[in-house]
């Protein structure tokens, strides 16, 4: 055949085929034909006859075979919903889901393992490890791709993945040691420092939040000269949170200098006789704005510029307080957070509530998040407000959700929301509690109503923003009976039709969200 | 009892997935007003923003609804179908608009073919021949320009292909096609896909060129073949036989035909679906062709992996393959195994004799009892359990190989041009249809 096939390649004006030599040659006798015919005759015989004479490849090893599965699969049902969601769609709807097959001690089917190992998102890597199953880490283990499915089960030891394995690996490899012993993680981290990338120091830093205690002190304080600010500022923020560290010694000395004093409210008649004047009633916080930065602040409190519109003063106060345990402001003035928080009315109000409020974050700080909270949602609404209320944010997950709950309840009868309410429960992470979530659908009741009462609110509707992140927050519990609200719109009697226009499509897609989950509720039972 | 069906199975039957997630949701009873079933239907009256009657032939699993819907089958036959594979439908006496529907239904095929009949007399037999007769002589003059073409293209050299635009191969094909030879024109097509796709391309160009002049060849001498070569030889070029023809002339053949699976390619807007199937008595394999517009239904209606029982009558040729449905009759039941070649060498053996008796013949039906897919360096395979594999098509079959877990299952496939395009696999009695490839 290649004989034949060079001549064709080349062209028969250049070349001249062989003549016979083809076992199918014989065939082609009789008739005078020219050459060219005479080639493509023969390749087509040729080519019939290989086809008819296909071999079996041989020599190939069975493969082994996967262990028998130890849970039951789940129901072709979940697989269909699956299907969709393992390919990209809703991925908090997929965690909820494979959470949920994961404590019914179920596993996906076999044939979806290719997706849910193909899943994209990297922070569903470990809800899908405990539902691969058997089949699952067997088939992980032919595909480099899949390689995490495999190890995250444990047939890789850390030290070798620490060793040997990619970047993100070898820090949750370090992240697992130590849990287990911390001080092994430390001098794992101590031997490579000095040979690794900065973006690696820093996540080894972080890290070392797995654990953490005093015994990491001396590290991270030398940490805190490296050369990348992403290293200082990582290791900084580790050290905050060391009570007894020298570096919170130096944070709170610092921070003293600059909330220099605290005058308790003024009591008795003048108090009453000062009437209506707001500071007769609350405390007050003298506040000396720093001077210009020096060594020390410069290496204890590294990176983060102010943002467009901070004075460098306010963010120099802010930040100051960012470090320091809201705590010992109680222990050193003796007056409670929201006596301390009400005193910050003045011209510093806005920085230090700002302060106030990375603080309760990076020290997880639940007694002074709920008052701050308050204060910050009754700012101006004004640009500085507006910043703060950014910061404030960012404790979400730290407010009570009774104080959400409650703030809902009390929403007007046309039931519109504030703005600030609804940004703040889009930043509360699900799973919500019971009763928040009743709230929210009670409260999403009366404002669809309220819609076809009084119309629609001016600009933006703050329920609709936030109507996406509670389809999925909202807690198991109370999916059931949480339908039809597409259908109180579309019943109610003459809404105009640029509020059907404006919440019929976002009620559509709330209500088959619900439906979706209460489905997977009742298709995976616990 | 769920007439053999699956939630896949009866989610392939909607013309889209919208349409399976929304029958998905009807599937419930409380969306329905008494629905029932017979032997052969179901039906039921189904509450949406109107209330729709729905029924459904199960002998076909023709879907009739009195919504106004242009989806066909709408989401209501799709919704009366989950409805019943959820839990069985109550078997009552159907009510008349289901009754009348299925007499009419009944009645129906006989009314094509008395038309068919009346046709059939109205022509003239001998302007007939002479129509045929004309048009052999079209092909034949258009075959020798083919083969000019060819010569032209070896002489100059196959490497000169490699640098031609679409075009080249587009003109020639369109003359194919003037010359009523559409079958031709379809080869070229597929040619012109070839130029430097692979290393060996000039190779496989000299095969495809080869088989065509073949072709040419023996058109040429269509007097001297036995009939039956003659016809497939006829079919190869692109003389159509009407489908009448078939149902009243071709070989028929009444079995429990097991549905193997099916491929549909959407092009041009122009759906074309292959349903394989295999006889359980006869053993013969056939091959359903139906094409439909995008967005229309096919005629035939096939779940794989269930047994359909019924009447075909295959078009002529040395190995008759294509068939169409004269008759179906009963329920479509499931089916549970796969009477398959139980070694690769066997298999082949079987297409080995296929290929002697009509050689242009360029996609089977292959069907493997107890064979294990696998990846072997960078090559997917299945092998038997006597050391003989053969290579899959090119792309990923992980999904293959996670059902199979390294232990043997049964396969259906298309078997073109030496590679195994996966349909369909039985598992612990279970069939399941592999989607195109990952």
């Amino acid at each position: 055949m290649e004989a034949l096939t060079r001549a064709a390649t080349v062209g028969m004006s250049r070349e001249a085929p062989p003549e016979g030599g083809l076992p199918t040659d014989g065939l082609l006798a009789g008739a005078q034909r020219n050459p060219e015919r005479e080639l493509l005759l023969r390749a087509g015989m040729l080519a019939v006859y290989e086809a008819a004479g296909r071999r079996a490849k041989t020599g190939v090893g069975m493969p082994a075979t996967a262990p028998e599965e130890t849970m039951p699969a789940c129901s072709a049902r979940v697989a269909e919903i699956l299907r969709p969601l393992l390919a990209g769609q809703r991925p908090e709807i997929l965690r909820e889901a494979l959470d949920r097959l994961h404590l019914a001690g179920m596993r996906v089917p076999h044939a979806l393992l290719p997706a849910a190992l193909g899943v994209q998102q990297q922070g569903l890597r470990p809800a899908v490890a405990p539902v691969l199953g058997e089949r699952g880490s067997w088939l992980a283990a032919q595909n480099l791709d899949w390689e995490w499915a495999v190890a995250t089960r444990g047939s890789v030891d850390d030290e070798s993945t620490w060793e040997e394995g990619a970047p993100e690996e070898r820090i949750v490899a370090l992240r697992r040691v130590r849990e287990r012993k911390p001080a092994l993680g430390l001098s794992w981290v101590e031997e490579t420092w000095k040979s690794e990338k900065a973006d690696t120091r820093k996540a080894m830093v972080g890290a070392l939040e797995t654990g953490l205690s005093s015994h990491e002190e001396a590290f991270l304080e030398r940490a805190l000269d490296d050369r990348s600010v992403r290293v200082r500022e990582a290791a900084a923020t580790l050290l905050a949170r060391l009570p007894e560290s020298d570096y919170a010694g130096r944070a709170m000395a610092r921070a003293r200098t600059i909330l220099v004093r605290y005058e308790p409210p003024a009591g008795g008649l003048r108090g009453v006789a000062a009437g209506f004047s707001r500071r007769g009633h609350t405390g007050r916080i003298s506040v000396e704005p720093p001077e210009h930065p020096d060594a020390e602040w410069e290496r204890d409190l590294p990176g983060a510029m102010p943002e467009r519109g901070v004075g460098e003063k306010a963010w120099r106060i802010s930040r100051a307080l960012s470090v320091v345990e809201p705590a010992r402001w109680e222990e050193r003035f003796g007056v409670a957070p929201s006596d301390l928080i009400s005193a910050a009315r003045g011209d510093w109000e806005v920085p230090l509530l700002a302060g106030w409020c990375r603080a309760s974050v990076l020290h997880r700080n639940q007694s002074w998040a709920a008052p701050l909270w308050r204060a910050c949602y009754g700012l101006e609404h004004d640009p500085e407000g507006w910043q703060t209320w950014q910061v404030a944010l960012s404790m979400a997950d730290l407010i009570p959700q009774s104080d959400l709950t409650s703030a809902i309840t009390r929403l007007p009868k046309n039931g519109e929301m504030p703005s600030r309410l609804s940004s703040m429960l889009q930043a509360t992470s699900g799973p919500w509690l019971p009763e928040l979530s009743e709230a929210f659908l009670e409260g999403l009741r009366r404002r669809v109503r309220g819609v076809c009462k009084y119309g629609l609110a001016q600009g933006e509707e703050p329920w609709v923003t936030v109507i996406p992140h509670a389809s999925v927050s909202l807690a198991t519990e109370c999916l059931r009976g949480a339908e039809g609200f597409r259908e109180i719109l579309e019943g109610c009697s003459g809404p105009q039709d640029h509020a059907r226009y404006r919440w019929g499509p976002v009620l559509k897609r709330f209500d088959e969200t619900l439906e979706l989950r209460r489905e997977l509720v009742e298709e995976i039972p616990l | 009892m769920s007439a053999g069906m699956s939630v896949e199975g009866v989610a392939a039957l909607a013309p889209d997935p919208r349409v399976a997630a929304a029958g998905r949701k009807l599937g419930v009873s409380g969306s329905w007003n008494s629905p029932g079933r017979s032997d052969g239907a179901l039906w039921g009256e189904c509450k949406g923003s109107a209330v729709y009657q729905v029924r459904v032939d199960l002998s076909d699993l023709a879907v009739k609804c009195s919504c106004p819907s242009r989806k066909h089958p709408c989401k209501h036959g799709i919704g009366l179908l989950f409805l019943n594979l959820e839990s069985p439908l109550p078997a009552v006496p159907a009510p008349d608009w289901v009754t009348d529907w299925l007499a009419r239904r009944a009645a129906g095929p006989k009314r094509r073919k008395s038309a068919a009949k009346r046709g059939g007399t109205v022509s003239d037999p001998e302007a007939k021949a002479k129509r045929a007769e004309k048009r052999l002589s079209r092909v034949a003059g258009g075959l020798d320009a083919l083969d000019l073409w060819m010569e032209d293209l070896v002489r100059d050299g196959l490497a000169t292909a490699g640098t031609r635009p679409a075009s080249f191969w587009e003109t020639q094909a369109k003359r194919m096609v003037d010359a009523q030879a559409p079958g031709v024109a379809a080869r070229l097509r597929h040619l012109s896909a070839l130029p430097n796709s692979s290393p060996d391309w000039t190779g496989r160009l000299l095969d495809g060129l080869g088989r065509l002049a073949l072709l040419s060849e023996a058109f040429r001498r269509l007097d001297a073949l036995d009939e039956p070569l003659a016809e497939s030889v006829r079919a190869e070029v692109g003389i159509p036989l009407p489908q009448e023809a078939v149902l009243d002339r071709g070989e028929r053949v009444s079995d429990d035909w097991i549905v193997l699976g099916q491929r549909t390619d959407d092009e041009w807007r122009l759906r074309t679906r292959r349903t394989w199937l295999l006889g359980g008595e006869s053993r013969r394999y056939a091959m359903i062709l139906q094409f439909a517009a995008s967005g229309a239904p096919f005629a035939e209606q096939f779940v794989s992996g269930t047994i359909v029982s019924g009447e075909l009558a295959f078009y002529p040729g040395a190995y008759p393959l294509r068939a169409v449905v004269r008759s179906r009759a009963g329920v479509a039941t499931r089916a549970v195994e796969l009477p398959g070649h139980r070694t690769v060498e066997a298999f082949l053996d079987h297409a080995s004799t296929i290929t002697a008796s009509q050689p242009w013949l360029e996609r089977l039906p292959a069907t493997l009892s107890g064979v294990v897919p696998l990846l072997d360096g960078e090559r997917w395979l299945v092998r038997d359990q006597d050391d003989g594999a053969l290579p899959l098509s090119g792309g990923e079959h992980w999904t293959l190989i996670s059902i199979s877990g390294g232990h043997p299952l049964d396969l259906v496939a298309e078997w073109e041009g030496g590679i195994l395009l996966p349909l369909g696999v039985v598992t612990g009695g279970r069939y399941r249809m592999i989607q195109g490839h990952e």
